[in-house]
């Protein structure tokens, strides 16, 4: 039964996923929709028509899909590292480091130089995060250290992104940084892409390699070692893999949460639990639901567009709610 | 060829001392049983034999080579480790659990082949357990649970096993049925150390018993010669009672000695 | 994924060359000199910003100005609100935004950031406008949207009618210059280096946080408003007549109490908010209240105690 369900699983979780990508070109403000996508693809649209599609639709949705990927993929990877089904990938610190390096460039005024400033800033917070985290968990595989770590250095990124908040001495400076704190993919271009894109995949790699690990870590961390795993090197890669990935997505968008806590969470059942299993589900279903929530908002948004992680926390939070009351009733 | 050689292991935890120069020696086929009272150092010692625990250039030698100069990955096809507890973080099935052991056998990206799914088999098989390999972990008693974990350690097909207590907690049935299940292994050439506090069982089953207490071994050998009264006496601070039924040798602890 | 993007590259280079074919070669040539040397009026203006709305305003006929920015038209913070009624609103979106076509966008050096970014990327002739923080600014920012709108004549006359109304009030000045302040919601205020500074000063007051060093906004303690005892408060406009946590401190009683010993004075915010030749409202209002305030002190003798 088990095994049937599987291949159903993917297949659902891919088709959906590319129909939601579908929807995301498709979607927008303007009347830009289906049929023009068809006069793109044989080559007889309009220039306004073919720049809304493949300059501002296409890049978005692609931003979509990859940061939804990482969100998905590196929080199954990191339950499944730490064994704890409240893991996300905001957890060791990556998300608010790579929050506070894009702060920064907003605050010192370099993002209003080129595009690409912010999310280079963003991406040198992440991983400067992860030397950080490195040192203060140092060559000690015990998870309770890397949570503190990661704790402490989130706690500290906050701290200084509310003080350069504190210290904005233009208000228009505090505006744009609580709006960009808040996660978005509006108006993003290829630049975005292509700039982040390299840290995805490289992140990708390096968590989608650690499936086995992750099962044999099903059986406590002595049992994985001794089937022949090194936690050390394991924390290590899964630490910079996090990095690279979230911290891309996170320099690119901002902050987007729940996808990465939620997703695992409802997926897990149906790769019967198993840990490498959950790695690419999570990742699609993590991709497919963060492209729905982007598509919300375009929809929802009459004038003012919707920040995306202002709408999957909306989305996310009760959801997540309902999600352990139900658990709590299966216990009991 | 001795399958495990410790030369003068000594552990510390900071400055808390542990055990200190201990030598062990387990033979093909040889099946040890580890006594000791609790936090007497056995789990630490069965942990530092797996190559757990760091230890000194040639304080450890499995399979006659040192530790340091094993790979990884090769170790873990010789040498499977059993931990107390029997601990599934998630709720996958039997078999996903049992196909765990197969892991130091497979490349990076290789899936399981037919082979590893045979040898899943038999070691679901042999420990009773195949008619719920569907059966997710969570749902299992105590015993099955014990019984699938066992699996789990013997699809490595290992050459030695180092089991931590692997009968705690279970009923007298499968206790009897997990030491029988190591006899006949011991008996087919695996080597196997194992933690136990029955010492009627480890005295019927075990070839050899070492006796662990302060930070030493207090005793090592055949078991009749190990469970003296002036050993039990020192080491677990009681009195016994000794005899035999039908050639099976018994014992039972009579009284506490205060100091 | 590249390959699909190589693809992708290839179906807009075979789109770009049918364009090209399927019209006339000289008509595309002069189209591309055309738009290359910009020599035309742009006809459509797209305003991203509320303070380049305002200028626009002022600078372009209504018929070329496509659309403004959403807040144009509200009146507590657009001192032109009621000249972009009619006007059609955006939300600064660069899908939006394309759609108008526009051949001149106005943005600021703040807002909208990935906007202005992707939109220059598709090459949409855009401006950013950085924020005026001087009267000198406010000249530089109409003679560059006057120049990208080919309106410099209009441009040049907005700066000449702006420089003799300023120094008209510049020529007002008195000796000892009272003290002010600006004292808002959440206890903000405006220190140095910023057009509302230089509002104040043009009006003859010192502004009291650019003395206590604070450059920008910034927040001003009631104890140190209350020790320092300005000669005048100046708030913006009420806005919530019930009130909010960001107004307790105007109904702090050490606040109240202090109240009566000083004079208060409310500027409708509008007038602050953009650098536009509008600040000389703000100027002219606070040089009544310096006027006034001075009258005042030659009656009783000595300021208030």
């Amino acid at each position: 039964m088990i095994k049937m369900a599987r291949p159903g699983l993917f297949s659902i979780l891919f088709i959906s996923t590319l129909l939601a990508f579908l929807g995301s070109v498709v979607v927008g403000s303007s009347y830009v929709g289906g049929r023009e996508l068809l006069t793109v693809l044989s080559g007889t649209a309009d220039q306004t028509t073919r720049l809304i599609l493949l300059e501002i639709r296409l890049p978005r949705a692609l931003l979509g899909l990859m940061i939804g990927m990482t969100l998905g993929l590196g929080g199954a990877v990191l339950q499944g590292f730490l064994r704890n089904p409240l893991a996300e990938p905001g957890l060791i610190g990556v998300t608010s480091a790579a929050s506070l390096g894009a702060v920064l460039t907003i605050y010192s005024g370099l993002s209003a130089l080129f595009a690409l400033a912010l999310p280079i800033g963003g991406i040198t917070g992440a991983l400067l995060a992860v030397l950080l985290i490195q040192l203060l968990a140092g060559n000690n595989s015990s998870t309770l250290r890397l949570i503190l770590a990661g704790v402490a250095v989130t706690s500290f990124a906050s701290a200084l992104t509310s003080l350069v908040l504190n210290l904005a001495s233009n208000p228009f400076i505090a505006l744009e940084i609580m709006f960009w704190l808040m996660g978005s993919l509006a108006d993003r271009s290829f630049e975005h892409v292509w700039l982040s894109a390299p840290f995805m995949l490289l992140g990708w790699c390096l968590l989608l390699l650690q499936g086995k690990a992750l099962d044999a870590l099903t059986l406590g961390e002595e049992a994985a070692q001794s089937l022949g795993f090194n936690l050390n090197h394991i924390r290590t890669y899964i630490v910079i893999g996090i990095a690279l990935s979230v911290g891309a997505a996170t320099a690119v968008a901002g902050a987007i949460g729940f996808i990465g806590l939620v997703v695992p969470h409802l997926l897990r059942r149906w790769v019967a639990h198993k840990p490498s299993s959950l790695l690419l589900a999570s990742g699609l279903g993590g991709a497919c639901l963060t492209l729905l929530a982007d598509i919300a908002v375009r929809i929802l948004s009459t004038g003012t567009e919707l920040k995306l992680g202002v709408v999957t926390a909306l989305i996310g939070a009760p959801f997540f709610l309902l999600l352990i009351m139900k658990t709590q009733k299966e216990l009991q | 060829m001795k399958l495990l050689e410790a030369r003068g292991i000594s552990i510390r935890f900071g400055e808390r001392e542990i055990l200190n120069d201990i030598h062990f020696n387990l033979g093909k086929g040889e099946l040890i049983g580890l006594i000791g009272p609790n936090g007497c150092g056995k789990t630490s010692l069965l942990r530092t034999l797996a190559g757990l625990l760091p230890t000194k250039a040639q304080q450890l030698a499995i399979l006659g080579q040192d530790l340091a100069a094993w790979n990884p990955q090769h170790l873990a096809q010789k040498l499977a480790y059993l931990p107390q507890g029997n601990t599934s973080h998630w709720a996958v099935s039997v078999e996903t659990l049992v196909m765990l052991g197969r892991l130091p056998h497979r490349k990076a990206w290789a899936a399981r082949s037919q082979t590893d799914k045979d040898i899943v088999q038999q070691a679901l098989q042999a420990c009773d357990v195949a008619q719920f390999a569907t059966r997710t972990v969570d749902t299992l008693s105590g015993g099955e649970r014990a019984r699938v974990f066992l699996a789990r350690a013997l699809a490595v097909q290992p050459a030695l096993l180092l089991a931590d207590e692997p009968i705690a907690g279970l009923d007298l049935g499968h206790q009897l049925d997990v030491m029988e299940k190591f006899r006949s292994l011991s008996n087919a050439g695996m080597g196997i150390v194992t933690v136990i506090h029955d010492l009627t069982l480890a005295m019927r089953y075990c070839d050899k018993l070492v006796m662990l207490g302060g930070h030493r071994i207090i005793a090592e050998g055949i078991p009749k010669q190990v469970l003296t009264a002036e050993n039990l006496a020192q080491c677990f601070h009681i009195t016994a009672h000794m005899g035999a039924i039908e050639e099976i040798d018994y014992l039972i602890p009579l009284a506490t000695l205060k100091h | 994924m590249p390959a699909f993007f190589q693809w992708l590259d290839g179906v807009l280079c075979a789109a770009k060359k049918v364009v090209v074919q399927c019209s006339p070669s000289y008509l595309v040539l002069i189209g591309v000199l055309l738009s290359c040397t910009a020599q035309a009026k742009p006809q459509k203006v797209v305003s991203i910003n509320l303070c380049t709305d305002q200028l626009l305003l002022l600078l372009a006929d209504k018929p070329v100005i496509q659309s403004l920015s959403y807040l144009a038209s509200r009146d507590d913070i657009s001192a032109l609100a009621h000249e972009a009624v009619g006007i059609r609103k955006n939300h600064g979106l660069a899908e939006e935004i394309m759609l108008m076509q526009p051949d001149l966008i106005l943005a600021g050096t703040f807002t909208s950031r990935p906007t202005v970014f992707l939109l220059k990327r598709l090459d949409f002739n855009i401006i950013e406008v950085p924020v005026a923080r001087s009267f000198a600014d406010i000249r530089h920012n109409i003679a560059m949207i006057a120049k990208a709108l080919h309106e410099e004549q209009r441009g040049e006359q907005l700066i000449q009618a702006f420089d003799t109304r300023l120094a008209l009030a510049l020529a007002t000045q008195v000796p000892q210059p009272p003290v002010a302040v600006f004292y808002r919601e959440n206890s903000y205020t405006t220190g140095g280096n910023t057009l509302a500074h230089t509002i104040l000063e043009a009006a003859g007051f010192r502004n009291l946080a650019a003395e206590m060093g604070i450059s920008g906004s910034g927040h001003l303690p009631l104890e140190a408003l209350i020790t320092q005892h300005p000669d005048i408060i100046i708030s913006g406009r009420k806005r919530s007549p019930h009130g909010s946590v960001a107004t307790a401190a105007f109904q702090h009683p050490a606040f109240q109490a202090f109240k009566t010993q000083t004079t208060m004075v409310t500027i409708s915010d509008p007038l602050w908010i953009c650098g536009t030749p509008l600040v000389l409202d703000a100027v002219e209002n606070l040089l009544k209240v310096r006027l006034q305030l001075a009258a005042t002190q030659q009656t009783t003798g000595q300021p208030t105690p």
